[in-house]
Formats: C-alpha cells, sequence, structure tokens
C-alpha cells in the first residue's frame, strides 16, 4: 500500500499547485454505490432515480454497481468489507435487517449508519379474479370451508409473503397450499395465470395490474385506508391486534458503514435528502404506490430498528427462524 | 401512425443508430451485458426527454441481441448466452475459413428473425400474451424436457457422456441458495456461491477457455486463412433458407414472449427444431452447419420483439433485459402495464417503431465492418491468445464483480479442457446449466401445487390441451431419433 | 499392452465418478424436506444420472482399446498458473498492473517476441480494455496501488 500512498502524496500536490483545492475536501473522487438487487428490480429503479440529483449536489459522480445475491448479504458484506471513508455505498432494500435471525449473516443495519431512509411500501393481499371471495373476511371463511384448496405464492423464508403470513398465522390459522416463486414478480404472473389463487404483495408491485382489472385486492396490511385503494378495508378491521405491528412494510434505503468521517456522512445526508426532495422524485415514489420517509439521522435508526425487531419476533414466533432475535438483543415490539 | 414519430425525427434516428452500433460491441464483448448496458443508461439517461432514452437503449438491446453471435463464429466465446447456440454451427465455419460467410448470414438471418418479431409484436400481442398465460408450471418443465432431448443431438460420438455432461449441467444449475426456499445446495459453508453460478461463467471457461487452451496444442499450425469475398449471402440462398428462417422465428417469439424464457432456450428449441426439419444437411449439424446458424439467429432476434410482448401489455417483464427497460419507463413516468396500449398508445407505438429502425441499421451495421472483424482472428494465435485469456478474465469478473468468478471460470476451462481430452462433449453442460432453473423451479411448482400428488398432476396434465400438445411434441421427438420409428417407417412405406 | 497400467481415460472416469458420488451424497443431505417437490429433488436426479453415466463411462474405457492422447504442451500449465496468479493478486495490485504483466508475460512466452515488444503491446491492450470497461461502461475494475479514481477526477476537474 505504500505504493498508492506515494501517488497519492504527490497527487495531492499537483492538485494542490494547480487548484488550491484541500484534498480533505469530501468528496474527492467518484463515490461507489452499490446495489444489492439486480438490474430492474425496484430496488435498483429507485436507487438509479434517486442518485442522479444527489450527484448533482455532491459534484462527482456516484457509479452504481449491481452485486446482488444472497438475498442482500453479499452486496452488505462487500461495503462493510471497504474502507469507512465514505466513498462505498450499501443500496439497499429492507432483507439484512433479517439477515441475523435467520442465520444468513451476522451483519445488519445496526452495523451501518443510514444515510437516507428514501420510502417504504404497504403490504396487501390480492387474489385472482376470479376467486369467490372479495373481502379479508369472506377469504377466512372460504378457507376454512375448503381447507388446502387454497394456493398462494410465496417468496422464501424471511421474504415480504412469508412475514404477512406469518402476522395472519398470528390471529386464525389458515391451511393454505404454499407455491414457491423467487420473486414477487414472477408470482404475480402466476396469479394471473390462476396457478396461484391468492398472495401478498406490495402495492408498488401490484397496483397497475390492480387498476387494468386482472387482479383484485382484498386487504391491506396497515392500520388505515390507502388513499390508493379507496374502500379496501384495513386489516386492522379484522384483527384489531395486528396493530402492534403496523405500519409494517418493506423499505429502501442508503447506508455507510460504521466509523466514516462526521464531515462526509452529513454531506451525503445533505444531498441525499435534497434528492428525495426532488419533486419528480416524489412523484414517481407515489405512482409506484410507495411512501416518501426521507429520514437519517436519529429517526432513520429508530425506524430500522422497529422494523427489525417487529419482524424478527414474528418469524421467530411462527418458528422458521434459526436463532432467536433474544441473542442479538433484539427487544420484542 | 404514432410509429412513424420514431422516424421523423433526427435525433431518434441518429441515437438509434449510435444505440445499435454500441450494442453490437456490448453483445460481442463477454462480460459487457445488455442489462447492464442498459441500466447505467437509466442513470446516464436521466434528464433525456423519454424518447430520446428509449431510441439509445432499444438500439443497444437489438445490437446486442446480434453482437453476441460475432464473438461466438470467430472465437468460440458466446459475447451473451443467447449466443451459445450459434457458438454451435458458428465456430466450426469460422475455423474453415468462412467466418465472413457465417457473420453475413447471421446478420442477414437476425434481421430477419427481428421483423418477424416486430411484426407479431405490432399485430398480435394481446394475443400472444393471453396465450404465454396459458402456461402453467408443468408446461414450462414440459419445455425444459423438450430442450433437454437435445442432448442427444449434441452428444457427438457417445451418448453416455453426453448424458453425463447434460446432468452435469443441471447439477451446475442447482448450486447456491435454492431461489424458491433459500436452502443452501452445494454451497459448503461459500457465501459468494449463494447466488450460484453465472452460465456465463460457466460458457466463458468452457468455451472460451477451453477452447483457447486447446489452441495451445497447434500453436506452429499455420493460421486459417479466412475468405472474405462473398460475404452478403446469394439472394438464392436468402431464399433458400427462408422458410427455416421463419419457423425459427415464431419459436423465438412465443419463446421469448414466455415470461421466464429468453432467446437462450429459444435458440436451442429453434436448432432442435431445424435438426429435425433439416433432411439433409450440406455438413453434419454441430461441424458448421448452416442451418443451425440460421435458426439460433433468427431465433434470438426474434424473441426480442416476443420480450416486449408481456411488458407492453401486461407490465411483465418477458426476459432481463426489458425488466430494465421496465425499470426505465417508470423513472421516465410512463406505466408499462396493462393499461399501456389504450392509455399511451403512442409509447406503444414509438417502442414498435424504434425497433424496426434499429432492425434496419442492424442491417447496415452488420454488414460493414466483417471483414475488420474476420481478420481480427488471423493475427498471429502467439498474440490473440493471451487476449482471449484476458478477455475471458474480465468478462468473468464483471459479470458480479467478483473474483471468485475468475476461480469458477478457471475450474471450468480445465474442466472442459479434460473432459474434451477425454471425449466428452461440453455443448450439454451448458444446455443443462441453462434449462436447469427452468426444470427444477417449475417441476417443483407443478407438484406443489398438487400437494406432491403424482396421480393429481398427471390427470391435470391430460386434461390440458396445451399440455397434452407439448407431451405428444416430446413423446414424438424422442420417439422419431430412435432405431424403431426408422423401422416403422420402413414398414409402413413397403405396404 | 500391460494390463495392470490404469490409462489416464480411466482415471479420469474413475474421478468423474467420485466427483459424482460426492455431490449425490450432498444432494441427499440439501433439506430434511422429503416430499417430490423438495429443493434436493432435481439434484438428487441429476446426480443420479451423472454416477450411473460416470459408471457406464467406466466399464466401456476398462473394456475398450486404449485411445491415444496427446501430450499436455507446456504453455497450458502456464497459463492455467498465470490466471491463478492473475486472480490471486487482481484486487490487491489493480487491474492495471496485473494485466499488463499477465498479457506480457503470456505474449512472450508464447509468442517469443522481444520482451520489450511483448509489454508495448500488453499495455496497448490494457489501455483499450480499461478504456472499453471502465470508462465507456462504467465498469468498476479492481483499483489497487493505483488511485485511479482520485486520477480521474483530476483529470475531469482539468478539462472543467
Amino acid at each position: 500500500m505504500k505504493i498508492k500512498n506515494l501517488l497519492l502524496g504527490s497527487l495531492t500536490s499537483i492538485a494542490l499547485v494547480t487548484s488550491g483545492q484541500s484534498l480533505a475536501d469530501y468528496p474527492n473522487k467518484d463515490i461507489q454505490g452499490i446495489i444489492m438487487w439486480g438490474a430492474g428490480g425496484s430496488t435498483d429503479s429507485v436507487m438509479r432515480s434517486v442518485t442522479p440529483y444527489a450527484e448533482e449536489k455532491l459534484g462527482v459522480d456516484v457509479i452504481m454497481t449491481n452485486r446482488s445475491g444472497g438475498v442482500g448479504a453479499i452486496a452488505t458484506k462487500y461495503v462493510y468489507s471497504q474502507k469507512s471513508d465514505g466513498y462505498t455505498l450499501l443500496m439497499g432494500a429492507e432483507n439484512p435487517q433479517m439477515h441475523k435471525v435467520l442465520g444468513l449473516s451476522s451483519i445488519d443495519y445496526s452495523d451501518m449508519i443510514p444515510i437516507n431512509i428514501l420510502a417504504r411500501g404497504t403490504p396487501i393481499i390480492v387474489a385472482n379474479n376470479d376467486a369467490p371471495y372479495n373481502t379479508f373476511e369472506e377469504f377466512v371463511a372460504y378457507v376454512k370451508a375448503h381447507p388446502g384448496e387454497v394456493r398462494t405464492g410465496m417468496t422464501g423464508n424471511g421474504g415480504l409473503t412469508s412475514i404477512v403470513l406469518a402476522m395472519l398465522e398470528s390471529q386464525v390459522k389458515l391451511d393454505l397450499t404454499p407455491v414457491p416463486y423467487n420473486g414477487d414478480g414472477p408470482a404475480l404472473t402466476a396469479l394471473q395465470s390462476g396457478t396461484i389463487d391468492v398472495m401478498s404483495s406490495v402495492i408498488g408491485a401490484a397496483l397497475d395490474h390492480i387498476q387494468a382489472g386482472r387482479m383484485k385486492v382484498i386487504s391491506v396490511i396497515d392500520a388505515k385506508e390507502n388513499n390508493l385503494l379507496p374502500g379496501i378495508a384495513p386489516i386492522t378491521d379484522t384483527y384489531p391486534k395486528l396493530s402492534s405491528y403496523l405500519p409494517w412494510g418493506p423499505f429502501f434505503g442508503i447506508f455507510v458503514k460504521k466509523g466514516t468521517p462526521k464531515e462526509a456522512i452529513d454531506k451525503l445526508v445533505a444531498a441525499f435528502h435534497a434528492a428525495a426532495e426532488n419533486e419528480s422524485f416524489k412523484q414517481l415514489m407515489a405512482k409506484r404506490g410507495f411512501e416518501i420517509m426521507n429520514e437519517s439521522g436519529a429517526s432513520a435508526e429508530a425506524f430500522l430498528e422497529r422494523y427489525r425487531s417487529v419482524s424478527s419476533w414474528i418469524v421467530y414466533d411462527s418458528g422458521f427462524s434459526k436463532k432467536s432475535p433474544a441473542d442479538f438483543n433484539i427487544p420484542r415490539p | 401512425m404514432y410509429m412513424l414519430n420514431a422516424w421523423v425525427s433526427l435525433d431518434y434516428v441518429l441515437l438509434t443508430a449510435l444505440g445499435t452500433l454500441l450494442g453490437i460491441y456490448v453483445g460481442a464483448i463477454p462480460g459487457l451485458s445488455v442489462t447492464m448496458a442498459v441500466s447505467i443508461l437509466i442513470s446516464f439517461t436521466f434528464s433525456w426527454d423519454i424518447n430520446n432514452a428509449l431510441c439509445l437503449m432499444i438500439g443497444i438491446y437489438m445490437g446486442g441481441v446480434y453482437g453476441g453471435s460475432r464473438t461466438a463464429i470467430l472465437l468460440n466465446i458466446p459475447g451473451a448466452p443467447a449466443a451459445i447456440v450459434t457458438a454451435l454451427d458458428g465456430y466450426p465455419l469460422a475455423k474453415k475459413g468462412l467466418a465472413g460467410q457465417a457473420i453475413g448470414l447471421s446478420t442477414i438471418m437476425s434481421v430477419i428473425g427481428g421483423f418477424v418479431g416486430i411484426a407479431v409484436l405490432a399485430v398480435a400481442a394481446p394475443a400472444v400474451s393471453d396465450f404465454a398465460l396459458l402456461f402453467q408450471p408443468r408446461d414450462y418443465l414440459l419445455l425444459g424436457i423438450m430442450g433437454i432431448t437435445l442432448v442427444g443431438a449434441l452428444s457427438g460420438r457417445s451418448l453416455i457422456k453426453g448424458i453425463f455432461a447434460g446432468a452435469l449441467g443441471i447439477g451446475i444449475g442447482t448450486v447456491g441458495l435454492d431461489p424458491l426456499t433459500a436452502e443452501e445446495r452445494f454451497t459448503f459453508g461459500y457465501v459468494e456461491l449463494w447466488s450460484g453460478i453465472s452460465p456465463v461463467v460457466v460458457m466463458i471457461g468452457l468455451f472460451g477457455l477451453t477452447e483457447a487452451l486447446v489452441q495451445l496444442h497447434n500453436l506452429d499450425k499455420a493460421m486459417i486463412k479466412q475468405k472474405v469475398d462473398k460475404i452478403v449471402p446469394k439472394l438464392g440462398d436468402i431464399k433458400k433458407y427462408l422458410p427455416l428462417s421463419i419457423q425459427s422465428s415464431f419459436i423465438g417469439v412465443v419463446i421469448g414472449a414466455l415470461p421466464g424464457t429468453g432467446g437462450e432456450i429459444a435458440s436451442l428449441m429453434a436448432y432442435d427444431h431445424a435438426r429435425r426439419v433439416t433432411k439433409k444437411p450440406e455438413v453434419p449439424f454441430g461441424e458448421g452447419a448452416k442451418e443451425g446458424l440460421i435458426a439460433a439467429e433468427s431465433s434470438n432476434n426474434a424473441a426480442v420483439g416476443g420480450a416486449f410482448i408481456p411488458m407492453l401489455t401486461l407490465g411483465i417483464p418477458g426476459d432481463a433485459v426489458t425488466a430494465v427497460f421496465i425499470g426505465a419507463l417508470f423513472i421516465h413516468g410512463v406505466n408499462p402495464g396493462p393499461l399501456l396500449i389504450e392509455t399511451r398508445p403512442d409509447m406503444f407505438w414509438f417502442i414498435v417503431g424504434t425497433l424496426l429502425l434499429a432492425n434496419v441499421f442492424l442491417l447496415i451495421f452488420g454488414l460493414t465492418g466483417i471483414k475488420v472483424f474476420s481478420k481480427i482472428i488471423q493475427c498471429p494465435k502467439g498474440i490473440l491468445i493471451p487476449i482471449i485469456f484476458l478477455l475471458s478474465i474480465v468478462g468473468a469478473y464483471s459479470i458480479h464483480n467478483s473474483v471468485s468468478d475468475i476461480w469458477w471460470m478457471l475450474a471450468f476451462g480445465v474442466m472442459g479442457y479434460f473432459m474434451r481430452r477425454h471425449g466428452y462433449p461440453l455443448s450439454p453442460i451448458i444446455l443443462g446449466v441453462i434449462l436447469s432453473h427452468l426444470m427444477d423451479e417449475n417441476w417443483r411448482r407443478a407438484i406443489l401445487v398438487e400437494r406432491n400428488d403424482l396421480g393429481a398432476f398427471w390427470a391435470n396434465l391430460f386434461s390440458s390441451p396445451l399440455s397434452l400438445t407439448l407431451l405428444f411434441i416430446i413423446v414424438f421427438v424422442a420417439l422419431s431419433s430412435t432405431p424403431f420409428w426408422r423401422i416403422l417407417k420402413q414398414k409402413i412405406s413397403r405396404k | 499392452m500391460n494390463r495392470m497400467c490404469i490409462t489416464s481415460e480411466q482415471l479420469f472416469n474413475l474421478l468423474l465418478l467420485v466427483f459424482s458420488s460426492f455431490f449425490l451424497y450432498h444432494a441427499f443431505h440439501i433439506t430434511e424436506d422429503s416430499g417430490l417437490g423438495s429443493s434436493a429433488s432435481i439434484p438428487i436426479m441429476a446426480f443420479s444420472v451423472m454416477v450411473m453415466a460416470s459408471l457406464m463411462a467406466l466399464g466401456k474405457s476398462i473394456f475398450s482399446s486404449v485411445r491415444p492422447v496427446e501430450k499436455i504442451p507446456r504453455a497450458v500449465f502456464l497459463v492455467l498458473l498465470m490466471i491463478l496468479l492473475y486472480s490471486l493478486f487482481l484486487e490487491e495490485i489493480g487491474f492495471l498492473i496485473s494485466s499488463l504483466v499477465f498479457i506480457g508475460v503470456l505474449v512472450f512466452a508464447i509468442n517469443g517476441s522481444r520482451l520489450v515488444t511483448s509489454f508495448a503491446l500488453a499495455l496497448l491492450v490494457v489501455l483499450v480494455t480499461y478504456l472499453v470497461f471502465r470508462i465507456v461502461f462504467k465498469v468498476m475494475l479492481p483499483e489497487g496501488m493505483i488511485p485511479e479514481r482520485e486520477i480521474l477526477f483530476y483529470l475531469k476537474n482539468l478539462f472543467n
């Protein structure tokens, strides 16, 4: 590493002489953004649509790279292995918050500093158009009358579908036949072709299909009605006890490793805060059914902690976590 | 009428041309994928007008799918998975000094395939997408089985070794966290293996690296002189192959339109089809049959039009690239979904128009510069081979930006080298890797939908016309390649 | 022919058999779910087929006559070693230097060019690759010892 320092030193002196600029000024080179999901996914498109505005504020390029795999663990590990100098950002979704209890990884967002929690989604339950039920009560009654006949799409343990189902199971026993999919996109397609009858998803992913009349919503997993889906009763109307978990939903955020200098964090926070304030970004998110949060600092950390505690205990109670949340000092919600 | 919008502005035309040209190179360089290029363009074209951005991206997509064939023919390194089948007959042609002709032919056939794909998209998009939705997990499974029967054709001298290779490919495809239940399969606690081994890595290792290693054996042999005259195929030849090209294109459109299957599976199916309908190829398949090249190239470019069908009618991506397109359209404030054709017919026709334009540019750029390209492989082996090695390494690295992919590439290269030494065919491995996910996921869905009840599985299979048709085709294909069939045929004709 | 001597083909087939059996064994331990649709179903099927096929290939190679195999040229080993070294040092040293050495050494060894010519050629190849991947398509290649991003930033500022 000596050569690097030497080169850096000589370069700094050149830079100082020619521009009078001090190297201490962050940022003085391009920043790397590591996206934890593949190109074309919702995390990818959210990050690629907010970052250009932040680039303007920062004055350098943010080069975004997709490092998908391991439900986000690979990207998280990578960013964690880099220097905490503010030049490597983790652009991710909610997944790492479950990694500890699922035994996937020993790193989650509590080992990172949130730069910005951009937005969160609201889960809903959608059903095939031909399904003989239109509300959540009718759905429960139908499942009770026809045990095992209703097929539901699942996206793996720890995924949104598994947590929503576990939430419901804490209130009512449902005998459904799970059919596995590798993402909610393919599962929503299967819902339309009748392979599965019902599944949970987020508003953003299903909204277009609902508006085109290709599937129907039977419940909103929230404590209040959603203005994009007027007339659909929130789940708390049926199970008021669930309100202790809600609002709950997947989110998108940008993080740096703990130990990053304050100067860099402040600049990044300011840049991404301004970027998420941008009108066209806000409109875009609203259209996709995501709720803008644009939070950083203590409030972002509180949100992350709450998400982790709710989800970890739900999966633990329903019996498919590998480790107890108590092992990681995650408090019960 | 909206379609003409794409052609009247000089900006649009120039951007489409630029995109197509860039795409050819992106496609040709292993490790640069069209998916990657298009997603980089999202942030690059962020502040642009949406139509401008679309022109560039569609150009890259069209050019990229075609571009994969270049390196497949010249170096035996398919630039993209969709070009794997192209390498099977394209590279042998280059070895005979016919690289120029092969590229010329593949260009014409790609363009024909492209036009068929676009035509179907323009005329019958809603009908095709409704048809695609009819496919149940068991039907995808049957498609996979149909593809795997190709092992027989790709095995060369030893069927047993071919079957071994095919099964190995399926096995390799299952490595990683199971995409359905996230259980670890053959990861041995190694996190880098969670996302599995990319088919592109296997491909670069088995095709590119192995071939380059084998080339080290004959360093002293003189280079094959490439004939660079008669690059554009004769009109008579095109006419002769047109029926096959059109048939392959239709296979390409349908497979491309199915969510979850793309150009690589389309070209496999078309290749299989070509092998069956071609009674007397001038040279056997796998040794430089033009029919094989035609089937592969027509179908994978037709699959581009196909992939846009579910995207523009249902908002469901037909492949990885259209998934990125959906993201791009969202960012520019257009919702590609079931409502698009009604609410934004201008957008739909603009995309169709641009695709058409990109296809025209493909013809122009595809037929120019062939001479330079085919000269590349005439540069001294001692220089060319190290460059191939570097390209393979960088290509493998840049898929996930990970060094462990270089090791896999190296491991597959070594394995391929020894398997080839001992008479094991390599292409069934790739076939298996490509089809592995399709078969694994859909077999399990098909049986889980029936709650692990095999009886119900068969009952539903036999009561569905679509599944029955697919099953019938498989049985027919399987029987027709056994000696039993030939005896039966002779008996019938004698009577 | 000496019957006691194992041919390389037999050895290779035996190796494949061991390899397939090892993975088949692991396939049975993927999951506790024993249903038809478990995550182990396709792997078990694939590796069973491999075990059977390699067994048959081994049998065939024992009872058939020996096919002569070419000797492996030394260049193959050199290349494999170089790729391994390259992958081990890539992140530490960086793309630019390691690729330069890689191409330079290989061209020198395989093509028999003069050392200077080899490295001049290597420099050209590396620069073109770098330009295409890093500058045009913004693929991050490992930087290693050269502070590329600082240099690029500096160069960019010169033009602004």
